[in-house]
């Protein structure tokens, strides 16, 4: 994977329905190695869509337009082929699932990528290692990864979940989506120390918000309005603190 | 008799009923022979429940009623020592082939001292009167189909006693291997399981098969559970394809007694196991919980029947199924709370995973409570894996195929929480682990 040149992300002119209804109009984003965007936008503007189909959710209906990554075209491919090329959601609601525990999730998940990338897995000592080192940053005892996948967490746990697996799994292209909603100060400050520890002149990485709270702490390339379900409007931070001054409204009338 | 309440049978096996198959009368007065006629008797007039018989509602023994089933051949010793190869699973294993005890198979000798075992059809024993008389009435001619092909083509009659005051740390094994050649077979293997007072034991069948023919298990198995005693039981039904497992067993509790099961039920084209409990004396507990897998044209019933005859019992059924394909489950749980019992606590839980638009769940409770005294609650629920779960899965690596299994064992792993002993917790996590790998892919 590291040999690849070509990481960009490339969405063009996407046409997405569900239920019948036009979610994502015509959008357009291009995504360069090593860059971090930010993407805003009000309540139902298409933001969750636009992250449920990178990530490849069915219930979807690609109308037209392309995605392609590393010059594949993702579109065509299943949720566990881009997870093996790189790509990684962080949920805006991480899904609870009983009886299945965090850290024979996370092995799982860590030895189905090194095996659909042709190397061999990793022994579970050898894993052990690896997890812990990544939990300490995030401040995850062993006895939370003992606990089953989600299961009466708080919002910030399963966050700072969300993260340890991004961490884990180093993903090329990490979308995040409303990663900061809910989340106290100690715990923003938290995920956000885990997505800048992530970024380098390699990795692409999306951050979806509401606010520009979380851009403080992770200070974006691009800034683009999300309306309607399509790109309105792009720039830099500035963007972002404008729209926390003065909400979409002026930006959305102007569209 | 309504006539259409019962399958016409013409199994060869009913021509050649042996009369002189227990040489000795240990009971007295032909006690024996006699029961086992009475049994063809009854078999001959009931044949095969149908359908139409509120108990067997769910689950149709046509297909066992068309067959022409044979008493099944010996098999070689090459056949027996090829047939249990890589099949037991611990040291202590009592090994039945074919309905035959295979004393040279079998190994008893670290728990020589706790419990006895014998079977009936054997020249050398001497025992009290007063044993055989206790014995004797798991062995009276009943007016039920299953019961009295049973008691009538057993071809020995097993009695495994856990000795007063003895506990047994290591599980003992049944192990129950079968094989026919081209033929039909019937096999009738019938136990006796006494847990005499203050005993603690584990015992765990296995019941597995290797068939070309049809073969038909009809297993019969009694269990008296005696005062303080506690018997923890499980069981592995693996039979093959091509194999008919029908299994009653009945349990017996006596005054602050325990009794546990667990039934992992996997194999066979149609399975029914019915597991009837009676708490006759006061402070009784019987938990009875499993899990079956099933894909293909499989049909699993599981028919459980608790009766509170006392008060102060307490009572709970816990059993989860997965099916797939054509496949069809049917959990069947019955409680029964008599009149004159007090503080009586009954609980049962019935829960599905149907993997396929083709296969199906019944689940039909039965509360029939009679006293004011009762905590009682009973549950169902069939529904299919949660896809947002598969998603989330999928989008971390995990194929799809591993999400849903995952997804199963977290589903069924439940049903092993109340399984306290680590030696069997770690076999049957595999067990389960290989069936669910086995047969959804």
């Amino acid at each position: 994977m590291d040999s690849m040149s070509n990481q960009k992300l490339e969405i063009k002119n996407l046409v997405v329905k569900a239920n019948d209804k036009l979610i994502l109009n015509d959008l357009s984003l291009t995504m360069n190695k090593g860059e971090t965007h930010a993407i805003m936008g009000p309540n139902g503007s298409g933001k969750s869509t636009l992250s449920n189909v990178l990530a490849g959710k069915s219930g979807y209906e690609i109308i037209s337009g392309s995605v392609s990554f590393c010059g594949h075209n993702i579109l065509g491919m299943n949720p566990e082929e881009r997870a093996a090329l790189g790509v990684f959601l962080s949920f805006q609601y991480p899904i609870e699932i009983p009886g299945v525990t965090i850290i024979n999730f996370l092995k799982t998940a860590y030895n189905s990528l090194l095996k659909a990338r042709g190397k061999a897995e990793i022994s579970a000592s050898e894993f052990l290692k690896l997890i812990r080192d990544k939990q300490k940053i995030l401040d995850i005892s062993d006895e939370m990864t003992r606990r089953n996948l989600n299961v009466s967490f708080s919002g910030g746990e399963k966050k700072r979940l969300e993260m340890l697996q991004m961490l884990l799994l180093d993903p090329f292209l990490s979308i995040l989506d409303e990663t900061d909603s809910g989340l106290d100060i100690d715990a923003l400050k938290s995920v956000s120390e885990a997505i800048n520890l992530l970024r380098n002149e390699n990795k692409l990485i999306l951050v979806i918000t509401h606010y520009q709270r979380l851009l403080n702490y992770v200070v974006p390339d691009f800034v683009h309005v999300l309306y309607d379900g399509k790109i309105i409007k792009s720039g830099d931070k500035k963007l972002a603190i404008d729209i926390e001054e003065n909400g979409y409204f002026k930006i959305t009338e102007a569209a | 008799m309504r006539k259409d309440l019962s399958y016409k049978t013409s199994f060869p096996l009913i021509e050649c009923f042996d009369e002189n198959l227990f040489d000795n009368d240990y009971f007295g007065n032909n006690f024996l022979l006699s029961e086992r006629r009475k049994s063809l008797g009854y078999f001959k007039k009931n044949n095969l429940p149908s359908v139409k018989k509120e108990d067997w509602k769910y689950f149709d023994l046509k297909k066992i009623s068309k067959l022409s089933f044979n008493n099944a051949n010996n098999l070689n010793e090459e056949e027996k020592k090829l047939l249990i190869r890589k099949k037991n699973i611990f040291n202590q294993k009592i090994v039945i082939i074919n309905g035959e005890y295979c004393s040279n198979l079998s190994d008893t000798s670290s728990v020589r001292d706790k419990i006895e075992f014998y079977n009936l059809n054997n020249q050398n024993l001497s025992f009290e009167k007063n044993k055989f008389d206790y014995i004797k009435k798991y062995l009276c001619a009943k007016d039920e189909s299953l019961d009295s092909i049973n008691l009538a083509f057993a071809k020995d009659i097993f009695i495994l006693e856990i000795k007063k005051g003895c506990t047994i740390d290591e599980p003992l094994e049944i192990i129950y291997l079968s094989k026919s050649h081209d033929d039909s077979i019937c096999i009738n293997p019938r136990l006796i399981v006494i847990s005499h007072e203050a005993s603690d034991s584990t015992i765990i069948e296995t019941c597995q098969s290797d068939s070309s023919g049809y073969l038909w298990s009809n297993y019969v198995t009694n269990i008296v559970i005696e005062k303080n005693a506690r018997l923890k039981h499980y069981k592995y039904q693996n039979e093959g394809i091509n194999s008919f497992h029908t299994a009653d067993t009945k349990i017996e509790l006596s005054s602050f007694s325990y009794y546990s099961h667990y039934l992992l039920n996997s194999g066979s084209d149609l399975s029914r196991n019915k597991i009837h409990c009676k708490l006759n004396n006061n402070n009784g507990t019987c938990n009875v919980s499993g899990a079956y897998f099933l894909n293909e044209s499989q049909k699993s019933d599981i028919f459980v029947e608790i009766e509170h005859l006392s008060s102060d019992c307490i009572s709970n059924q816990k059993f989860y199924g997965v099916v797939d394909s054509n496949s069809e489950g049917i959990f069947q749980g019955k409680i029964h709370v008599g009149e004159e019992t007090k503080n009586t606590q009954a609980d049962q839980i019935s829960r599905g995973v149907v993997l396929s638009s083709n296969a199906q769940i019944n689940a039909k409770p039965e509360l029939n409570i009679y006293s004011e005294d009762v905590q009682c609650s009973h549950g169902v629920s069939i529904g299919e894996l949660d896809e947002e779960s598969i998603f989330y899965m999928r989008s971390r690596g995990i194929s799809e195929n591993e999400a849903r299994q995952m997804l199963i064992y977290a589903f069924i792993t439940d049903t092993l929480s109340d399984l306290d002993d680590s030696i069997i917790l770690e076999k049957f996590n595999k067990l389960i682990d290989k069936q669910i790998s086995e047969k959804f892919f």
